[in-house]
């Protein structure tokens, strides 16, 4: 269903998959930098009446073929995930936000990795696993069970680090 | 294309109702001309619009209306002329001007005069309703009074005459201005508001009669007319100023076309446009009602239901212009309105215009123009009396085509027509708008993508120049945030059109972006890049030509000979690296500076420069460090190299800081064009934490050093001469306050000859910052002259020889008169080899008070007593404490009373030679 996942530290793209060479994909989500940094700004404004760990930042702007959704960790790393706008009809916030959750965990257990040094790109099976479902998935059965997974995320994916 | 997505300029006005006043004769009257500037300038709020017509004006003639429609098959939805029509030409409100006094001599005949006037106009208007309107001009003296007595006679002589020419009384209205009108804009306001009143009553009835027609429409001959009604309702409410009952009517016509109206190949053309229409007329009202949610949502929704209706598979460059100019007109409406965020603003829709327009380029590629044209492909082009009908099978409503062979026939005219289109001019200006609007709402990457789609546009029009410098600033913007995979992309482009537009320093840039290992191109386009780069610089071959494009050998070979091209090498990042480094932080004069670059190759073939020169902030050091040597600048790729340089200060550079302000590095023959590659801001160390990460014990083979652990320093100060003497004191903490403290100076020659005329020099200065006061304290070589009060805080003196290895002593006394800390300097220089040598030691001196004396007075009972009493005899203990942490010797001490006590018994000191 998704066509592109990316995951990005400031500006530098650490990850990155996509459906086809494209080179809309990579200027897309480029230029969805601008808007992540400018909802980031406004997550961190006293004022907003946001929950504090709320990242999910919904669609970032509108495109005529796709729809890009953010995420961002309290660490500011940035998930970028873009559906093709057929196919993403039927999905709703929630769902997003879920498969956003799922990505984001399987992110920390990658850099939970002793080995794997800050910064750098992601190289992992089990990252790659967990790309590959949420690009993949389709039909009604593989999904019912990858939302009950989901489902039993949350629960872990809260205790993420606070620091920035 | 100007039949499937133009907007007629009709649509775009803002309507209004329609006056036409007669009789004005703004020329010779300036009466009359004053009242038609009035009526006529430029109002925010006007509600009417102004024409100046003859009387005898002819006004488009009425058809008979139809009585029913059961028979009736319509032949388009909206007539070309219609809007025009109503706009311009059919009025509302016809106004005759006539000057007539109520007491005029001849008002007879010129009564008769007026009716036959009347009677051409309402004859020229042939059966329309516009009501007829008469404006008296009368003489300002002849207006009556509040308390005229004629009033009910002129009342009376008013309704004949409306009755003698057949108008309402309303429509009959008196303007006393002449000779010279007094006040006369209250008078046109009040006038117009008879005006907006009368004209309203006809858009009203016109409304009322379009509505009238609906019961006899059915829903399977008449969609057609159902639509154009519901538009004629819209339009004739926005004549009469009733916007809400304007956007309910167009949205109605909307959904009708879109939800119930039969679509097909003949019709889809017609359907599009006037859907088009009724968006723009929707949208722009949602837009200056400020409800561009409103506006944006139907947009979105009309841009979905249309997309996909494309129409006949040859004709799908004109469902792409039609598109792009839904778009394009919808941004313009937007850019309109002030309600702009960053992501939902009109750039986005300048954007997809543009992409709409490069798909119809695309499409229209292959399209083939009419060399020989049997027919005259323009007689496919006219206009038609429809909008979006076919010229040649106007009216043609069935879903078949009747003349398969004209059909043909005019596909193939309007597929040459398209491709005689320059379709570039058309994006490029649609992206340059949207990329002002997306510069205006800070979104500079989004910028960069559109920047990047307008270069491809120059080049394809041929426009290197301009196409290039879109190219240097996406390069750029992309590099700066390590975005490899786009620049991949790019870059190919960039050095192609750089080659196309002849320019050397780009063409080399680029050659060198390419050739950054971040790069991931094929080894293969990397190698014959780099090779290419060679032959051109070393061996003058020309870049060779690839088979797409058109060779410019001729202009590359009117390059100049010599030129020299800077390179800064601080953009190139991985390419080309360099790391300088000063040994120490600070050398004496007499020393050498070790200077140590460290150059890193990232090309991808080995590659040799010419020469390295560094720059520094002093002059005179900039030729030290020159390397010719090429065997020393011949590098294998990823091979780094560290070329070590020692060179002596200069002896009048000291205490000054040497500073490399830049490195370059030459690739070519520097009598030749050659390439300078200068390093400047990246030699500035930038302590980020990134760069000290430890590197783990297996990424480090033996002796191999790795780049990232390279120090760099850039600076350097030159200090003077170190001397080659041993300078020691001896003193023992603390000194006591108006001591003579005792420092024992010690000196020992330690150079290798006799050391003549040398200095030592001792200062004092307070240590406390918190309280700058003058020094009080006293320094000087013997104690002989301590008496004098005079105060000095240096003391200076002259050694005329020591002899070599001999060691002299000397002593220094300090007196302090307060108990601040202080620091004492002491100076020994002298010159050696013409160079100016010194050594320095500071002691820290802290001053204490060495006793403390407080007494009590007592009673004779050793009782403490507050207050002594004349008379009365009293004891009085002194209590003297050390205070100081060394033992001290009280020599002596004394009492002096005051006259006023009388002490019984002499007073001996009881503490003399006490310790």
């Amino acid at each position: 269903m998704a066509c592109c996942v990316a995951v990005l530290i400031k500006e530098n793209l650490i990850y990155l998959r996509r459906s086809a060479e494209e080179l809309k994909f990579l200027f897309l989500i480029h230029a969805s930098i601008d808007i992540l940094d400018d909802k980031v700004n406004q997550l961190t404004k006293p004022t907003s009446d946001r929950d504090a760990r709320d990242f999910y930042l919904g669609l970032l702007y509108p495109v005529e073929e796709y729809k890009i959704y953010g995420y961002v960790s309290s660490t500011r790393v940035k998930f970028i995930l873009i559906f093709e706008h057929s196919t993403s009809i039927s999905l709703k916030d929630p769902d997003i936000k879920l498969l956003f959750q799922r990505l984001h965990q399987a992110y920390i257990d990658c850099i939970s990795n002793p080995f794997y040094e800050p910064n750098t790109q992601l190289k992992s099976k089990r990252f790659e696993q967990v790309v590959t479902s949420l690009m993949v998935q389709n039909d009604p059965l593989t999904s019912a069970i990858a939302s009950s997974q989901a489902s039993s995320v949350p629960s872990t994916s809260v205790i993420v680090p606070t620091a920035i | 294309m100007a039949w499937a997505c133009a907007m007629p300029e009709e649509l775009s006005i803002v309507p209004k109702g329609l006056v036409c006043l007669a009789n004005l004769d703004t020329r010779h009257q300036p009466v009359h001309r004053s009242i038609w500037e009035l009526l006529d300038k430029e109002r925010p709020s006007a509600q009417l619009r102004y024409r100046l017509v003859d009387i005898d004006e002819q006004y488009p003639h009425s058809k008979a209306k139809r009585a029913t429609y059961e028979w009736y098959v319509p032949k388009g939805i909206l007539k070309t002329n219609w809007m025009h029509k109503h706009l311009h030409l059919v009025p509302s409100l016809i106004v005759i001007f006539f000057e007539l006094d109520w007491n005029d001599p001849l008002f007879k005949d010129k009564q008769n005069e007026l009716r036959s006037q009347i009677e051409m106009v309402r004859t020229s208007l042939d059966g329309r309703a516009a009501v007829i309107s008469i404006v008296l001009l009368q003489n300002k003296n002849s207006f009556p009074t509040v308390d005229d007595v004629y009033s009910s006679e002129r009342d009376q002589m008013a309704n004949t005459l409306c009755n003698y020419f057949d108008i309402q009384k309303r429509s009959l209205c008196v303007l006393p201005v002449l000779p010279q009108p007094d006040n006369l804009s209250a008078w046109i306001d009040r006038l117009e508001q008879t005006f907006i009143e009368s004209s309203q009553n006809y858009y009203t009835n016109e409304i009322r009669l379009v509505k009238k027609h609906k019961e006899t429409l059915n829903n399977i001959t008449h969609q057609l007319l159902h639509i154009r009604h519901q538009f004629k309702v819209g339009f004739f409410s926005e004549l009469r100023q009733d916007i809400p009952s304007a956007v309910k009517s167009y949205r109605n016509a909307y959904s009708y076309l879109t939800e119930s109206a039969r679509i097909h190949d003949t019709n889809i053309l017609e359907m599009k446009m006037v859907a088009g229409f009724l968006t723009y007329k929707i949208c722009r009202i949602s837009f200056e009602l400020s409800q561009p949610v409103e506006a944006i949502n139907h947009f979105r929704r009309h841009a979905d239901i249309f997309k996909s209706k494309i129409g006949p598979t040859d004709l799908v460059f004109e469902h792409k212009a039609w598109l792009s100019k839904q778009f394009q007109t919808f941004a313009d409406l937007f850019t309109l309105c002030p309600l702009a965020i960053q992501t939902q603003h009109p750039g986005f829709y300048y954007q997809e215009a543009a992409y709409q327009s490069m798909a119809r380029k695309q499409i229209s590629q292959a399209c083939n123009r009419i060399e020989q044209a049997d027919v005259d492909p323009s007689e496919f082009l006219k206009g038609t009396e429809f909008y979006g009908q076919r010229p040649w099978r106007q009216h043609h409503q069935s879903m078949e085509i009747t003349d398969a062979q004209k059909e043909r026939e005019a596909i193939a005219a309007l597929r040459d027509a398209e491709s005689r289109i320059n379709h570039s001019e058309l994006i490029i200006s649609l992206l340059v708008q949207a990329i002002t609007h997306f510069k205006k709402h800070s979104s500079n990457r989004m910028k960069l993508y559109l920047m990047y789609n307008l270069a491809e546009e120059y080049v394809s029009s041929k426009n290197y120049d301009i196409a290039l410098n879109h190219y240097n600033h996406i390069v750029q913007a992309y590099r700066s945030e390590n975005w490899w995979l786009i620049l991949e992309a790019v870059l190919p482009a960039a050095l192609k059109c750089a080659y196309l537009s002849v320019d050397l320093p780009d063409w080399i840039r680029f050659t060198l972006e390419i050739l950054n290992p971040n790069i991931n191109l094929s080894s293969q386009l990397k190698n014959q890049t780099q090779i290419n780069f060679e032959n051109f610089l070393l061996k003058h071959i020309l870049p060779p030509v690839e088979s797409t494009i058109s060779s410019k050998d001729e202009q590359w070979k009117a390059l100049p000979e010599k030129q020299a091209i800077p390179i800064d090498a601080d953009t190139l990042k991985g390419l080309l690296e360099c790391k300088v480094y000063f040994t120490h932080e600070a050398v004496s004069v007499d020393s050498e500076i070790i200077l140590q670059v460290a150059l890193k190759n990232g090309f991808p073939l080995p590659i040799e420069f010419s020469q390295l020169l560094l720059n520094f902030n002093l002059k005179e050091y900039n030729t030290l460090v020159h390397v010719t040597d090429i065997a020393k600048l011949k590098f294998l790729p990823g091979e780094q190299r560290i070329l070590s340089f020692n060179f002596a200060p200069k002896s009048d550079h000291v205490q000054r800081l040497l500073e490399i302000t830049s490195v370059s590095l030459i690739y070519g023959s520097v009598d030749r064009t050659h390439i300078d590659f200068q390093w400047r801001t990246s030699l500035q160390t930038t302590p980020s934490f990134q760069q000290t990460f430890l590197t783990p014990k297996w990424r480090t083979k033996a002796g191999h050093v790795l780049w990232e652990n390279l120090p760099m320093r850039r600076k350097i100060n030159i200090i003077m001469r170190a001397a080659e003497v041993q300078l020691t004191v001896e003193h023992q903490l603390p000194a006591l306050l108006y001591e003579s403290y005792p420092i024992k100076i010690k000196i020992t020659n330690c150079e290798n000859v006799d050391i003549h005329s040398a200095t030592l020099t001792c200062t004092c200065s307070s240590s406390d910052d918190t309280a700058p006061t003058a020094d009080d304290s006293l320094l000087s070589y013997s104690i002989a002259d301590t008496n004098t009060e005079t105060t000095a805080h240096a003391c200076s003196r002259k050694l005329y020889t020591i002899t070599k290895a001999a060691e002299i002593d000397q002593d220094l006394y300090v007196r302090c008169n307060n108990n601040r800390p202080r620091e004492i300097t002491i100076r020994f220089s002298y010159e050696r080899l013409n160079l100016h040598c010194m050594k320095e030691i500071v002691i820290q001196l802290s001053v204490v008070n060495p006793f403390s004396i407080q007494f009590q007075t007592m009673g004779m009972m050793m009782e403490p007593l507050a207050s002594l009493r004349a008379q009365e005899p009293f004891i009085l203990m002194i209590d003297t404490r050390c205070t100081s942490i060394i033992p001290i010797t009280i020599v002596n001490s004394s009492f002096k009373p005051s006259q006023f006590v009388i002490s019984d018994c002499a007073i001996e000191s009881q503490i003399d030679n006490s310790k």
